[in-house]
């Protein structure tokens, strides 16, 4: 039978998936936009897109749209990290449970897998921009600086994610 | 069977992960060689033609042009600084557009390649215009004047700089009368040129590092002034200066 993980995974994986491609568009749209940028479709590429009159200014959309791809991606990972440190229903305090009630709000709480395939997800996604950042400035299309920005980021994120899982495995600080 | 499912699955989730950072990767060109993309022209030596004036001032002027290459023409100017006198090298280059489309330029500078701390200069201005040079005061100035009397002032254009003389000041308005600027801060006499937004150095400063933008039209031309004012050096002697310079050009959509 259909593997429940991947079939959870593929769910989770489509709203990213949509996020961080648009982001990426609209970010384009918007630079040129604001800025008047010369371009065009590159035609006599194998893959058309979207050409500017000078490298400078590639480089520049380029860095300035990968960085916002992350910022999305980034700000999605700390929903899931925010639900698995203070929403996940393995170690919410019974208190804040009864605020959320109040509220109305106790659909906010989420369970291991639903947050860790989330967070996978997330993280894939970040790690995949990092490694495309890397590479664009390994070939001079974008700032150093942009991909040491998104490997500081993606670090500090694993951590974070890495740490709730350890908590929740080997409980508060406690070992088997 | 369900193992067939689940590699199928895992391609897909695959492509799901990748495909959009793809698409990104994708979505801008960053191969394409300038000059040679469908759609986006990059000027060439083909477009535009800038003829340093070699013969006109041999002896006082040299030059260290590099090719154009991505719309950039790089240069560094060398002039003759004079003591105590004022020198106006008019017409230093000359931009022809030799190609069917709008072209605008601009000029910059990073600063003083060597010469301006080893002698008396007071000041250097690099002015960028499509036909004359500048234009000249129609009347005197006191010292708190604040219009400016020239020939055409709707060339101006409010918030620029001007020099007026030798003294760089901002126009506040522009009025049929001419220019409405920052007070005066020295008189100056009719006759005196007036550039539009010239790049500026003092000796030691870099005042004002960007000409204004303009534009030429297919066939037309464009000409660099320079105009350098000599102080008094110890030495007593005249020297030469070098000023590097960028010329930006592009293509107008």
């Amino acid at each position: 039978m259909a593997s429940r993980i991947l079939l959870r995974l593929i769910s989770e994986s489509l709203l990213p998936a949509a996020a961080v491609f648009f982001a990426k568009v609209i970010t384009v749209v918007f630079l040129i936009q604001w800025f008047g940028l010369a371009w065009g479709i590159n035609t006599l590429s194998a893959v058309p897109g979207i050409a500017f009159s000078d490298l400078a200014t590639t480089i520049f959309v380029n860095s300035y749209s990968n960085l916002v791809m992350l910022l999305v991606v980034v700000i999605g990972l700390m929903w899931v990290l925010v639900k698995a440190y203070h929403l996940h229903d393995t170690h919410v305090s019974p208190s804040f449970v009864l605020q959320l009630l109040s509220w109305n709000l106790t659909g906010l709480l989420s369970n291991s897998s639903e947050i860790y395939h989330q967070g996978l997800v997330w993280l894939s996604y970040m790690w995949l921009v990092t490694l495309l950042t890397g590479f664009q400035a390994y070939i001079g299309t974008n700032y150093f600086w942009g991909f040491g920005f998104a490997l500081i980021v993606s670090l500090l994120a694993t951590w974070f994610f890495i740490a709730d899982v350890e908590r929740e495995v080997f409980g508060n600080g406690n070992s088997n | 069977m369900a193992t067939l499912i689940n590699i199928g699955l895992t391609m897909a989730l695959m492509v799901i992960m990748v495909l959009p950072v793809l698409g990104g990767y994708f979505l801008i060109n960053t191969q394409s060689e300038s000059g040679v993309v469908a759609g986006v022209h990059t000027v060439s030596e083909a477009d535009v033609s800038i003829l340093p004036a070699l013969e006109e001032f041999k002896g006082y002027t040299s030059f260290k042009p590099q090719p154009l290459s991505g719309g950039q023409y790089q240069d560094v100017m060398g002039l003759t600084v004079f003591q105590r006198q004022k020198a106006a090298y008019r017409g230093i280059y000359s931009i022809y557009n030799t190609s069917t489309e709008t072209l605008s330029i601009e000029l910059s500078t990073v600063g003083w390649a060597k010469g301006s701390e080893e002698l008396g200069l007071d000041r250097l201005v690099v002015s960028l215009s499509e036909g004359e040079h500048s234009q000249t005061l129609l009347g005197d100035r006191r010292v708190g004047a604040t219009l400016v009397l020239v020939a055409d002032p709707s060339a101006y254009k409010p918030d620029e700089l001007v020099l007026v003389g030798e003294e760089l000041t901002r126009v506040v308005a522009v009025s049929p009368n001419g220019l409405v600027v920052t007070p005066l801060r020295v008189d100056h006499l009719q006759g005196e040129e007036v550039y539009r937004s010239p790049i500026v150095l003092s000796q030691t400063d870099v005042l004002n590092p960007l000409t204004r933008v303009i534009q030429i039209a297919p066939g037309d031309r464009a000409t660099v002034t320079a105009v350098v004012w000599g102080g008094v050096d110890s030495s007593g002697q005249n020297a030469m200066v070098e000023l590097p310079l960028t010329f930006k050009i592009k293509v107008v959509r």
